[in-house]
């Protein structure tokens, strides 16, 4: 499952027009591939090995809140520095924004 | 860990490291500065998970305090370079 998950994540990665697409599919390579493969990897280790389980859940745990705060970071910062979009891109909000005030 | 299981997790590892050279090829050939950072957060993400299934094949209990570490390397990489990228300092 988490393979699965990697390996259509890495795809989409390949294969999309630009930045603010590409993120969607790093989005399910890291939620769908480490964190649920590490997530499964502390179940495996619990019933003989606590310590390694509980660092595995706190590792998941770390990916799990540290991904989306990281990937909001890059794209503010991609959009501020115009980085050029595809150009089937409909709708921007968040320059209209900018352009109004 | 041997058997069953431990097949599994190596097919999970040799899957892990085909997604790491698709990885690669957008790193190398990424048309922006963007791009290459966000391939790289993947593959640190993918590497730390295949430390810790490697971690559970070895049974070695190191292989995950690494993992630990560069989970929050990465998250801290990440942060600096989007600073970086919208032209600002490290201390704003």
């Amino acid at each position: 499952m988490g393979v699965f998950c990697s390996i259509v994540g890495a795809l989409g990665l390949l294969r999309f027009p630009d930045v603010f697409i590409r993120i969607h599919a790093a989005t399910v390579s890291v939620i769908g591939g480490a964190v649920v493969s590490i997530f499964g990897a502390a179940l495996l280790t619990f019933p003989f090995n606590l310590s390694f389980s509980i660092k595995a859940f706190l590792i998941a745990g770390i990916i799990f809140l540290t991904s989306p705060v990281g990937s909001h970071a890059i794209l503010r910062a991609a959009h501020k520095s115009k980085t050029p979009m595809w150009n089937g891109t409909v709708c921007d909000k968040l320059r209209e924004a900018e352009k109004n005030v | 860990m041997t058997g069953f299981l431990g097949f599994f997790l190596l097919f999970a590892v040799f899957g892990m490291i085909v997604c790491l050279a698709l990885t690669t090829y957008r790193v190398v050939a990424g048309p922006t500065a963007p791009d290459r950072v966000v391939a790289v957060d993947v593959m640190v993400n993918i590497v730390t998970a295949m430390m810790v299934l490697l971690g559970v094949y070895y049974q070695e209990p190191i292989m995950v305090d690494t993992a630990l570490l560069l989970a929050f390397l990465s998250f801290i990489g990440t942060l600096a370079i989007s600073k970086y990228l919208e032209g600002r300092g490290l201390g704003d």
